[in-house]
């Protein structure tokens, strides 16, 4: 088994012969087992590149290793790497086939060759664990768009792939469904046994789920590495359009004026920089007195 | 038609099984066509609209509504067996125009009166199926009848399109209007125009789209899925048994105008 659940090495891809290529000499790898954020502005290739990672586009050059094994585009791999890379849509209309849930759900199990009986149990419990029961009987074309991305994100858990990924999970998604869906991601693969790529504007959300963030631009990728140190490069995330977390922005004026010490490492999460405020406050409390 | 579609989901008929609602409703319709009985035809129109609106739930205001927008058709349609132009008066009635008389005869007044009920009858059959039915289950009758896989599946993704289409243009319409795409005649037109073209183009990406993500959950050509199942009840068969051999006993009954039927 390689460390590496998935590489691309010098990959390039153009939707059509005279067009502008949407991946250019892409190489990147992912780590078994690790949480990956992808991030750049739209039309950086960042879905290109995932429909390259199961095979549903074939690059024009380079080459895509799965487990070290670089993919062939026989069909009967191609179908076995698809069991293994599962991808949930960006936009769930492009995704649900059927206008039933059950249905729907249960297309991607009764395709791994599972029989009826245990593709039925598969079916309900991804339905039970994603809290999808109280609308399993409503059509799709009557669902919330919310409701739609948690069938989408059903459809692809059942099938238990080894590397899952999620194309802007979050998009059009009003808060309520947004929190449904992030601590939805948050429980995925906490064993480290799935693999999760995510792709995402939202740099607070990178900052406090993924091990790694790469960044796309122009159909390449611009830099690679901890969220710690790609998330705090004012100048490397304003060549992509993104903006430095806030926690980091309030972290880092917060040292600025001198509240908080120079020597913290910067925080993940706003839980972790009120943790290093409220300890700062008590002992300067304790000192006052 | 969506708001039958809408219907049909909130309908308290829905968990009964869809064969049992086809067989009810296609054996009744079968019965009525093949004996044009008018007794028949009245218990099929008054038990429809029994189970719809008793049982179903569906507010009589708006079944009514439904069954008048046949009716409207009926009407019009029986109009040519009803009246005839002659120079001589039939028996039924005779209203002189000049030389002429518009005029019908018993066995004409009985043909159409005939014709309205059982057509209005199997109408409302259908009708129960419908507002009672999701398209899903109905689908799932039909698999089970044996109906070729690929217009199974072509129905089932037809069935997904209408609202992914409808969806898209009536935002777009929306959209149009909000910019006064629709101020004069000329506009409307070109704008109706633009918004079909448009359609087309999305609709084909759409299918694109959703194809590569069938594929991304190893289709293979053939759409497999699991059907919910609502298990048939003893009861309900029974009761459909009885009333399928009443509207036979009435279907036989012998049919020809009683004399003096109408004076």
């Amino acid at each position: 088994m390689s460390d590496f659940i998935l590489e691309a090495r010098h990959v390039s891809y153009s939707y059509g012969s005279g067009e502008e290529p949407s991946l250019k000499d892409l190489s990147l790898s992912i780590r078994r087992g690790s949480r990956t954020a992808v991030m750049g502005s739209n039309g950086s290739g960042k879905s290109t590149f995932f429909l390259c990672c199961n095979g549903i586009l074939r690059p024009d050059e380079g080459q895509i290793y799965y487990d070290g094994q670089p993919v062939t585009y026989r069909k009967k791999e191609l179908l076995d790497l698809r069991k293994k890379v599962g991808i949930v849509f960006q936009n769930p209309d492009m995704q649900l086939f059927s206008a039933s849930v059950y249905q729907e759900i249960s297309f991607g199990p009764l395709n791994l060759g599972l029989s009826e009986t245990e593709a039925k149990r598969e079916v309900e419990e991804v339905i039970q664990k994603l809290g999808i029961a109280p609308f399993r009987h409503r059509p799709a074309h009557a669902l919330s768009g919310g409701q739609k991305k948690q069938v989408a994100l059903a459809d692809i858990l059942v099938m238990h792939p080894e590397l899952l990924i999620l194309d802007e999970p979050f998009a059009a998604l009003d808060p309520s469904h947004v929190r449904i869906i992030r601590d939805m991601i948050q429980s995925l693969g906490e064993d480290r046994s799935m693999t999760v790529v995510t792709a995402t504007h939202d740099t607070g959300f990178a900052l406090s789920w993924a091990d790694e963030v790469i960044l796309f631009r122009e159909g390449q990728v611009l830099a690679q590495g901890t969220p710690a140190r790609i998330l705090t490069d004012r100048e490397l995330l304003s060549k992509t359009s993104l903006e430095v977390p806030a926690v980091i922005q309030v972290f880092e004026n917060l040292q600025a004026a001198g509240i908080l010490s120079k020597g913290l490492p910067s925080p993940k999460s706003f839980e972790q920089l009120n943790m290093y405020i409220k300890r700062t406050a008590h002992k300067e409390n304790t000192h006052g007195t | 038609m969506l708001e039958i579609d809408k219907l049909c989901y909130t309908s308290r008929l829905r968990y009964v099984n869809a064969g049992e609602k086809c067989f009810f409703s296609l054996a009744s319709v079968i019965l009525c066509i093949v004996s044009r009985s008018i007794p028949a035809a009245l218990l099929l129109l008054l038990a429809s609209t029994y189970l719809t609106v008793q049982r179903g739930g569906i507010f009589l205001g708006r079944w009514l509504k439904y069954l008048t927008l046949p009716l409207f058709f009926l009407l019009l349609s029986t109009g040519a067996i009803l009246i005839n132009i002659s120079q001589v008066p039939l028996d039924a009635f005779a209203l002189p125009v000049g030389s002429l008389y518009l005029t019908g005869s018993r066995e004409g007044v009985f043909q159409a009166v005939q014709l309205i009920l059982t057509a209005l009858a199997c109408v409302s059959a259908l009708f129960f199926l419908s507002f009672n039915t999701p398209m899903t289950d109905i689908l799932a009758v039909l698999e089970s009848c044996r109906l070729p896989r690929l217009l199974i599946e072509l129905m089932m993704l037809t069935y997904r399109f209408i609202f992914l289409l409808l969806e898209n243009a009536s935002s777009m319409l929306l959209s149009q209007n909000a910019r006064l795409g629709n101020k004069d005649l000329r506009t409307s037109l070109k704008s109706r125009g633009l918004l079909a073209s448009m359609l087309f183009i999305r609709a084909m990406r759409q299918a694109g789209s959703l194809y590569d993500a069938m594929e991304s959950r190893c289709y293979d050509g053939q759409i497999r899925v699991l059907r919910e199942h609502q298990p048939p009840r003893r009861g309900e068969i029974l009761c459909i048994a009885a009333f399928e051999l009443l509207l036979l006993l009435l279907a036989l009954l012998p049919s020809a105008a009683p004399a003096g039927w109408i004076m």
